[in-house]
């Protein structure tokens, strides 16, 4: 046990390393939050709506409360282990007498725990300041914080299965951009999937992208029956299962690929 | 010596450095310290010298260097290369030298090598038969038939020196700078280096200024030593002068030609000699 | 004429060493295309539920930021990759081999790369613009094609200004990343504010993008007055060549004085 929290001090103190880079990113969120809040506002208020299911307040509600949330749910392990298996490193991991994937996992929780304190909290306090929204559904909330958990597993499934694929590719930025710009879309985080053309929202349910924002940030903003909270979080759930089986797969599959080669 | 011949000028070069000293947190207050990196250095070289140019580490060597290849200006002083400055003339100082870093290549590394010399071809508006012509002799006593088709990634350290120093003198520059030339190269590759430099000062009467640390670099190649300590010139003559007068102070009766260098440049380096 | 002759040599030997590996750069290429794609993708998601913004349709708007990012593509295409990478060159010590050419260091370190990464957002953005024109139906008489040309300069001089700014800044060994990234990331950077009429922000942001880093004149101020909107202080349109002069000169003496500045402190 002691060893996963010296790596979540390890993430943490990583994450300090430049305070500046702490502040710019506190910073462009609090840039891009204020962007997404003047388009949306100003799209309701030209009184242009078309066949549209969400009016402007959830709408907003959904923005800011996604834009809060990503600074906690975003991973950024995909680079490091990009860069770690092409370099070759990751063979000095692995006789470690601790997991990889573990130790990722505990950096990465350390890397939250930053995030929580120096992004997340300014940023609600700043929300509160500006915006008199009623942003949450209290009676939920419970389910907000779990679904936000699940969210959490499947985005950090989701980076390791990217990361690992440089296993088999030369360079991996083209992919991980190419991920990132479907994953902006699709998630959830930019533009509401409700107000998706029915064949992308169509196309977006057999995929893992919604269950990473646009899930959560629903349960946490809009009163659901029951039934309804419980199948999203059924969604979620399978989701992870599957990322994790997925991950296990690849994982293995790459150790063998290393060993074979000699690294 | 006749003036004419000076092709490098150095007059009372003076440069000196602030240097940061930042202790613990963000929010120490920044004091700055003087460095006097180099002070008061005068020399001219001649052409189709070979001058080796050595000091210790932090000795004021590569400011110097800098301040010859027109990288760094001097705070006050004055460099003529063959009667011109850098302030004024740059572009055509730099059509008359040829620089090489040892640790950093000026090759494209993922194309072969006989791309970057085209490209240095257009880059020094070189004349074809000129090209040709060097091509001819580099190809001859570099070997450069066997690594010109491939890109630098692929190339050993030795090869790849070569082809950077053959990149440095396509354009027949009269001055050559070499920082370093021999550092990580196995010693027949060496040998051909030395052999190469030795080739074109004898044929084309350029002139080399080379820092090294390797002894038989300077023993090998120069006629004319120039040493730098604490950013002072504390020796500027012929390196025969340099030994008979280190045999004279120290040699215990020894004649000069049996005194290692080697050990001559330690006891400058300590500070014993010069 | 040298420097034509050069840049083609250049872009040879640059292209050549990308082909050494096709399959990365064909990647490269497609992911390219699919992040700009994607980006029309969510404007049309969003104007498939709204009919206009501000007053501005879906169309004058698709035609304010196209304009804006034919400029930035060019702009990119030369200047990005350069300013992008001088950071890591004075930090390593090898901008010392730029200052030992016959070649100005900047133009020297703007020929010898091609930003081909930057065809797939030239080539959206040119489909969308000549589609959106075509909705348009502007009258495009002299004075106007002009008016477009002269601010289509403009917001290129704008752009390349801005860049070459950012990359000046390493000069004083700043790291220069975060606030290239706080202008121009392709998620959070400042520069996203100018795809929409900037009526839309509060006033301190328009003042922001008008005086401090002026992205509002490489498309907004100069469109709106062609297209006839009703925009406050709508003459600002003619003023777009005007600030690029400003800005240009000061990104002119920021390079020569950060460029000095290296010239005698070293790396």
């Amino acid at each position: 046990m002691k060893k996963y929290i010296d790596y979540i001090r390890i993430g943490m103190k990583e994450h300090l390393v430049y305070p500046s880079a702490v502040c710019a990113k506190l910073f462009s969120k609090i840039i891009y939050l204020y962007l997404q809040f003047c388009i949306w506002s100003a799209l309701f208020s030209s009184g242009s709506i078309k066949n549209l299911a969400i009016n402007k307040t959830d709408t907003l509600r959904y923005i800011v409360v996604a834009t809060i949330v990503s600074t906690v749910i975003e991973c950024n392990i995909i680079e490091k282990i990009n860069a770690q298996i092409q370099s070759g490193n990751i063979a000095t991991e692995l006789i470690r007498p601790i997991g990889f994937k573990r130790m990722l996992f505990s950096r990465h929780l350390g890397d939250t725990a930053i995030k929580i304190i120096c992004c997340l909290l300014p940023l609600i306090g700043l929300v509160k300041a500006s915006v008199s929204l009623q942003l949450l559904c209290i009676e939920q909330i419970g389910f907000g914080i779990i679904s936000i958990l699940l969210a959490y597993g499947i985005q950090f499934l989701y980076s390791i299965i990217i990361g690992l694929l440089a296993f088999w590719l030369i360079v991996t930025w083209p992919i991980n951009m190419f991920l990132s710009a479907i994953y902006k879309l699709l998630s959830g985080v930019w533009i509401p999937v409700t107000m998706f053309p029915e064949i992308l929202y169509r196309i977006n349910l057999f995929l893992p992208f919604r269950a990473i924002y646009s899930i959560p940030v629903s349960v946490l903003t809009n009163s659901m029956k029951m039934n309804v909270i419980w199948q999203s979080i059924g969604v979620q759930i399978i989701w992870l299962v599957i990322l994790y089986i997925l991950m296990q797969f690849l994982w293995h599959e790459g150790r063998n690929k290393l060993v074979v080669q000699g690294g | 010596m006749n003036s004419d011949n000076i092709i490098i000028e150095a007059a009372e070069l003076r440069k000196t450095f602030k240097v940061k000293n930042r202790e613990g947190n963000l929010f120490a207050v920044k004091r700055y310290s003087q460095i006097e990196a180099v002070k008061d250095v005068s020399f001219s070289i001649s052409k189709g010298d070979i001058v080796g140019f050595i000091g210790s580490n932090g000795a004021g060597k590569s400011t110097t260097i800098k301040m010859l290849t027109g990288i760094l200006m001097p705070d006050s002083g004055s460099i003529l290369i063959n009667g011109m400055d850098y302030k004024k003339r740059r572009r055509e100082i730099m059509m008359k030298i040829g620089v090489v870093f040892g640790q950093r290549s000026v090759l494209c590394w993922d194309i072969p090598v006989i791309e970057s010399f085209r490209l240095f071809k257009d880059m020094y508006c070189i004349p074809n038969e000129i090209y040709n012509e060097n091509m001819d002799m580099f190809t001859d006593i570099l070997n450069l038939k066997e690594y010109i088709y491939k890109p630098p990634r692929l190339l050993s350290l030795g090869q790849r020196m070569k082809a950077d120093l053959a990149a440095a003198l396509l354009y027949n520059p009269e001055i050559l700078f070499l920082d370093e030339p021999t550092i990580g190269i196995d010693v027949l590759a060496k040998d051909r280096i030395r052999d190469f430099i030795k080739r074109i000062n004898q044929e084309r009467c350029t002139s080399v200024v080379l820092t090294t640390h390797d002894v038989s670099d300077i023993e090998a190649l120069c006629h004319k030593m120039l040493v730098i300590d604490r950013g002072s010139l504390l020796y500027d003559g012929t390196l025969n002068d340099m030994k008979e007068m280190f045999a004279v102070q120290y040699g215990d009766g020894r004649d000069k030609e049996e005194i290692e260098l080697e050990h001559i440049i330690k006891q400058i380096y300590k500070g014993r000699f010069l | 004429m040298k420097y034509i002759k050069l840049y083609l040599r250049f872009v040879i030997v640059y292209m050549k060493g990308k082909l050494e590996y096709h399959f990365a750069l064909l990647l490269e290429l497609i992911a390219n295309t699919i992040q700009i794609g994607i980006y029309f993708a969510g404007f049309w998601v969003i104007f498939y539920n709204f009919e206009n913004i501000a007053g501005w349709s879906k169309y004058e708007v698709l035609f304010m930021f196209t304009t804006s990012w034919l400029a930035y593509s060019f702009s990119c295409f030369f200047f990005w990759s350069p300013m992008r990478d001088i950071g890591e060159l004075v930090r390593t010590g090898k901008f010392d081999l730029y200052l030992t050419r016959p070649i100005s260091p900047f133009v020297y370190m703007v020929i010898q790369q091609f930003q081909y990464t930057f065809l797939p957002r030239l080539f959206f953005s040119v489909v969308f613009w000549v589609y959106s024109m075509k909705k348009l139906q502007i009258d495009w008489t002299w004075e106007r094609v002009v008016f477009y040309f002269v601010s289509l300069l403009a917001a290129f001089v704008i752009f390349s200004s801005i860049t070459v700014i950012t990359g000046a800044m390493s000069f004083w060994t700043i790291k220069n990343e975060e606030i290239v990234s706080l202008l121009t990331d392709n998620n959070y950077g400042l520069k996203n504010f100018c795809d929409y009429p900037i009526q839309i922000y509060g006033e301190g942001m328009q003042a922001l993008l008008t005086f401090v880093i002026p992205y509002a004149f490489t498309a907004y101020y100069p469109v709106a007055m062609l297209l006839g909107k009703d925009v406050p202080n709508s003459y600002v349109g003619n003023l777009s060549p005007v600030i690029a002069l400003v800005i240009g000169i000061i990104s002119y003496s920021l390079w020569h004085i950060g460029l000095k500045r290296y010239n005698s402190t070293g790396a």
